[in-house]
């Protein structure tokens, strides 16, 4: 029920197309009306995929499509329509489970989106020739980092909203603290790449094997708002 | 059939609430001083009083939306809040209710019963078409007048056939033809069995609707009738 509602509401194909054009406004689009090497399109794709324009967009997008939720269930009364069909701790779980996925969703199908622009835009402007799986394999586990940011701002859009009981602190806080985890490791605490959200998707820095460490940031930073949305959800909901 | 009306004349007497002492504070405001009653199967319950008397916060710490500050509240022999977090075949309008506004008044009800996957889409338009609402209408329920939104209201209180209706004003915001309809729809439903508890500021409801009728003032229950 929650992901049919999730994607059935007004705010999903907004956040779906801004994160879109998020990844293609960094896309370093080729001006010379020539063939193009083979592969170009998913190279320039793996690009924009850690681009600056991306960065800006990433907390606006992850937060649109459900981070106000439970704000709005409140506020509207829908709640008591809901809790008197399921009990409130199936409830607390499903809205933050559902949640946390709507940022991570919002990146995934954004990322499949514009890699199928930029084929159909691209690859037949290309030349023919062997394509290269490591680009490939980047990509991926680009897109497996970008969902999970997108995750981590969507956990904290429905802990923030719970907490505040408002969609303004919903929207928000995911971008200030997004922010400002960016700002403290770019003036004052260079030597933590942990910190730096940036530096979890692009990862320049050593992270170990296959980046392990900059998942590992990430996740605990998830199940962190995840549990604390569901201490404010499940205070909020006492008396309803 | 006969198995059927043999089955609801054996409920009918069954206490399907039990109400002991409750109360209720806000901070230092008692809403409700102690209150009991014992609310019977296929019985219809109606609480007249003013607004602010403690009526919808009754009706909130029956359903468990409110914990009681003292006293315990048994629906199907489970105490509220406790035992079970919402009790067990009741539906329930409280408020004007809040629905998706985006969506329509069918695709709203369809979402709701998939939590408990007891009903499916025929039921839906049943039920819809029992409140006077047209089951095809793909207007959102954003642009509902309040009368066409507490009839989708009455709607999913009814839709899975619950044993137990608490109905807080369910003839708010209904014109003439809205309140007979809805009027005729709980008569119904008394016929059938179902235990009602009804508030309403409309006396002529309570009357020709209830069986047993209490008067709440200033958070004091007493019955009338």
């Amino acid at each position: 029920m929650e992901w049919k509602r999730m994607v059935g509401s007004r705010a999903f194909y907004p956040a779906l197309l801004l994160a879109i054009a998020g990844i293609l406004a960094g896309v370093n689009w080729p001006t010379e009306h020539k063939v193009l090497e083979t592969g170009t399109f998913y190279i320039l794709w793996n690009e924009a995929l850690t681009s600056d324009a991306l960065v800006f967009f990433l907390p606006l997008a992850s937060v649109l499509a459900y981070g106000d939720s439970f704000v709005q269930d409140i506020r509207s009364s829908y709640i008591r329509i809901l809790i008197s069909r399921q009990d409130r701790k199936a409830y607390v779980r499903d809205r933050m489970r559902v949640c946390m996925f709507s940022g991570g969703l919002i990146w995934l199908l954004a990322g499949i989106c514009s890699f199928l622009i930029l084929f159909l835009l691209l690859f037949f402007r290309e030349g023919t020739g062997a394509w290269d799986p490591k680009v490939l394999q980047e990509a991926f586990w680009r897109l497996v980092r970008l969902v999970l940011i997108g995750s981590w701002c969507s956990a904290m859009a429905g802990a923030f909203g719970a907490f505040f009981l408002s969609s303004y602190m919903a929207f928000g806080l995911p971008f200030l603290s997004y922010y400002l985890l960016i700002i403290l490791h770019d003036r004052y605490f260079q030597g933590y790449a942990a910190i730096d959200p940036v530096e979890w998707l692009k990862l320049q820095k050593d992270w170990g094997d296959n980046g392990i460490g900059a998942y590992l940031v990430i996740l605990a930073l998830i199940i962190l708002f995840v549990v604390l949305g569901k201490m404010a959800m499940g205070e909020r909901l006492e008396e309803i | 059939m006969r198995n059927q009306s043999l089955e609801m004349k054996t409920c009918m007497g069954k206490p399907m609430i039990e109400i002991e002492e409750v109360t209720k504070k806000f901070g230092q405001d008692t809403v409700l001083y102690p209150v009991s009653m014992t609310m019977l199967a296929g019985q219809v319950y109606g609480i007249v009083g003013n607004n602010g008397s403690g009526k919808t916060v009754l009706m909130k710490c029956i359903c468990g939306f409110l914990p009681a500050t003292s006293g315990t509240v048994r629906a199907g022999g489970k105490v509220v809040g406790k035992e079970v977090d919402f009790p067990e075949d009741m539906g329930v309008i409280i408020e004007t209710p809040g629905f998706l506004p985006q969506m329509s008044g069918r695709k709203n009800l369809e979402l709701l019963a998939q939590l408990r996957h007891v009903i499916g889409p025929k039921e839906v338009t049943r039920v819809l078409q029992r409140v006077g609402l047209d089951p095809e209408a793909r207007k959102p329920v954003g642009k509902y007048s309040l009368g066409m939104r507490q009839r989708l209201g009455i709607a999913q209180a009814i839709m899975e056939d619950p044993e137990i209706l608490i109905l807080d004003e369910p003839f708010n915001g209904l014109d003439k033809h809205g309140v007979a309809d809805i009027r005729n729809l709980l008569l119904e439903m008394k016929e059938q069995g179902k235990t009602i508890l009804l508030a309403s500021h409309n006396g002529e409801d309570i009357d020709l609707l209830c069986d047993h009728v209490f008067e709440m003032d200033a958070g004091i229950l007493t019955e009338i009738r």
